[in-house]
């Protein structure tokens, strides 16, 4: 059967952890149009919420699932409002918004590696015992098949949740002109906490199914976003299924390429990825 | 400029003023016989290789504790300014400038290969002693006047592990870390393993940090190995290869390195790693009284001991210090050539000595075996 099978199952896998981050970062600048760096430490927030609750105080596993997600998306909730709301209010630009992010990533991540130190950690308690399936000549494990349905069901729902319900339009809203939905009589505010709140909470679902698969540390939401943003790039930045398909794209694309170069390569790979579509295609390839 | 400021900024100038002029008519505060004997300690605080330079700092402790107990040396006490290195060349770079142009120390602890090869540059014109309790990269051999190590080379841990594999096996894959060390150690393997009549049919490599092995062992697997050596710098990478391996069915037997004995890749690993074979510096003897004590020591205050080869060799570096300083003091000439005419030092990981090199003579690797989420001595 060869190779190709099991690199697209790898390609597919990548691109499903890749698209969580993606999306809650698309979802945010949507609304906000500023890089939100401190996306990433909310999948480190939501990984070691897990391994806190469920492996060192011995919690119900999917209790601590959702505090954890919880948990992720109160912090993203709360720095919005207590870091991004007064800086809007302040006219600050976009940039000094980046650099608050930037500053409350460095911080946050450097209270998880306090609390729980900088050692990798897993959280996965019954290592090698993993069901493994086999889909056409390639092999799949339980966790990376929660994975992908997980990526999948959360895609589906946040895109209902756009289309057919008032909040998702207020989003549409805020993201096309945020003064004239404020004037049409949308609280903006109180809908950007919203959407900080739920992006934080998938970014936080991306850190624990990255911890079921691999294993945390509190350095992780830097690669995990640097993918993130990647895809949401090379997608159409702001656009959360132009986020998904650059996630998938970004996933096949590093996995492919390195099938006859060596896999040292991967990031270059990556980035290559990043500056093509910023030469031919800055706008993504959903053109909005 | 309001008045506050310019009030500020004055109040600024006159304090570096008085400092700058202070420290001038002072003089170069150089050599203090008196006040402690700083040691620098460069090696990964943060990163993936914390593994390494977290246990191996506390072995360090309780050494510097133990000698500043018992009186300090000279009536001196040791003092050990920790840098953060990550185990790449480039912050240990910073971190070497710092401890010799900065604090001013003479005599520096470096840990990994990647280190220890970026920092040489700047200790050796300054006459800086370099001890290694963990680099083992060939490249190292006769790097500098001033470098000692109590860690065997890879020279001879790449040709043990070749000839070990070509015993029973011509077709092998080989993925190894983008690091000094592991690549130095890929380099000696595969040129040893080909010598034997060996044929590496997959060679790949991957850059520090990376999670994701799936698509480098799908090509391995590709290719019909009849045996894997992993060859990863940290723990994490090992265990996490080992672990994504049988999650993608394949089922030859694995050969690794030393990173591939410690308990964070064991844990990793789980159950994945047992029967592995690798080839590791030797377990500290249960018949040494000073290395039992250590253990029990480290034990009681740390936790369970990992790779206990390389902290018993860091807990040697500073009893070895601590013994040349007593006999010749702090001049690093001196201690230099003490160090190479010592012979039969008695410490907690066996009876050595270094060669002309620098390198550990006395003391040779042995194959393990995991049993039991353990490595274990095979003879």
């Amino acid at each position: 059967m060869g190779i190709i099978p099991q690199l697209i199952l790898n390609s597919i896998i990548a691109g499903a952890i890749y698209s969580l981050v993606a999306i809650g970062f698309s979802l945010i600048y949507g609304a906000t149009k500023f890089f939100n760096l401190a996306h990433g430490v909310m999948a480190a927030i939501g990984g070691y919420s897990v391994f806190y609750f469920a492996k060192t105080l011995g919690w119900d596993l999917w209790l601590a699932v959702s505090i954890g997600m919880l948990l992720a998306g109160l912090i993203g909730y709360g720095l919005d409002k207590i870091i991004y709301k007064p800086l809007r209010k302040r006219k600050a630009s976009n940039m000094v918004l980046l650099v608050a992010s930037l500053g409350a990533f460095t911080a946050l991540q450097a209270i998880i590696a306090i609390l729980f130190t900088s050692q990798f950690q897993t959280i996965s308690g019954n290592i090698g015992a993993q069901n493994i399936y086999e889909i056409f000549g390639g092999v799949i494990t339980q966790t990376q098949l929660i994975i992908l349905i997980s990526a999948i069901t959360i895609m589906a729902g946040l895109a209902l949740l756009l289309k057919y319900t008032m909040f998702g339009k207020a989003i549409k809203a805020i993201s096309d002109d945020e003064e004239v939905s404020k004037i049409v009589g949308i609280n903006t505010d109180k809908i950007i906490g919203y959407v900080f709140f739920i992006g934080s909470v998938i970014a936080g679902l991306a850190g624990i199914l990255v911890g079921f698969d691999t294993g945390i540390k509190p350095t992780m939401g830097l690669s995990l976003l640097l993918k993130g943003v990647i895809a949401s790039i090379v997608g159409g930045i702001g656009n959360i299924y132009g986020g998904v398909l650059g996630a998938f794209l970004l996933g096949f694309v590093e996995n492919f390429g390195i099938w006859k170069i060596s896999g040292e390569w991967k990031d270059a790979i990556a980035f290559g990825l990043l500056i093509v579509f910023l030469i031919f295609r800055p706008r993504g390839i959903i053109n909005n | 400029m309001s008045q506050t400021t310019k009030l500020i900024v004055g109040v600024i100038i006159a304090v570096v003023v008085v400092v700058a002029g202070y420290s001038v008519i002072k003089g170069p505060s150089a050599p203090e016989e008196t006040g402690p004997i700083q040691i620098g300690f460069i090696g990964p605080l943060t990163g993936d290789a914390v593994t390494y330079g977290e246990p191996v700092s506390n072995a360090i402790k309780l050494a510097v504790d133990e000698v500043n107990k018992s009186g300090g040396v000279n009536g001196r006490m040791i003092e050990v300014i920790y840098e953060d290195g990550k185990c790449s060349g480039k912050d240990a770079v910073n971190a070497a400038q710092k401890l010799v142009n900065v604090d001013k120390v003479k005599i520096i602890i470096s840990l990994c290969s990647g280190e220890t090869l970026s920092i040489l540059p700047i200790t050796e014109p300054a006459d800086v002693l370099v001890l290694s309790p963990l680099a083992s990269s060939p490249d190292l051999t006769g790097a500098g006047d001033f470098f000692f190590r109590n860690n065997p080379s890879d020279a001879d841990g790449g040709k043990v592990l070749a000839e070990l594999i070509s015993k029973k096996y011509k077709r092998v894959a080989i993925i190894s870390e983008q690091t000094d060390y592991a690549q130095a150690l890929s380099r000696v393997f595969v040129k040893s393993f080909e010598s034997l009549g060996g044929e590496v049919v997959a060679n790949e490599n991957f850059a520090p940090e990376t999670s994701d092995f799936r698509s480098m062992l799908t090509k391995i697997k590709e290719e019909n190995p009849e045996i894997i050596l992993i060859n990863p710098q940290t723990e994490i990478a090992g265990g996490t290869i080992v672990k994504q391996i049988k999650e993608l069915g394949i089922t030859v037997p694995l050969y690794g390195t030393i990173a591939m004995a410690g308990s964070k890749a064991l844990e990793i690993a789980g159950t994945n790693a047992e029967g592995m074979l690798l080839v590791d510096a030797p377990g500290l003897s249960p018949n040494n009284p000073k290395a039992v004590k250590f253990l029990e020591n480290y034990k009681a205050k740390y936790g369970e001991p990992t790779l206990e080869f390389y902290l018993g060799a860091a807990y040697d570096d500073i009893f070895i210090l601590a013994q040349s300083i007593s006999k010749v003091g702090t001049d690093t000439e001196k201690l230099r050539d003490y160090l190479n005419e010592m012979i039969n030092y008695n410490g907690v990981i066996g009876t050595y000595e270094f060669d002309k090199n620098g390198d550990l003579a006395g003391i040779e690797y042995v194959v393990k075996k995991i049993q039991d989420g353990k490595a274990v001595e095979v003879k």
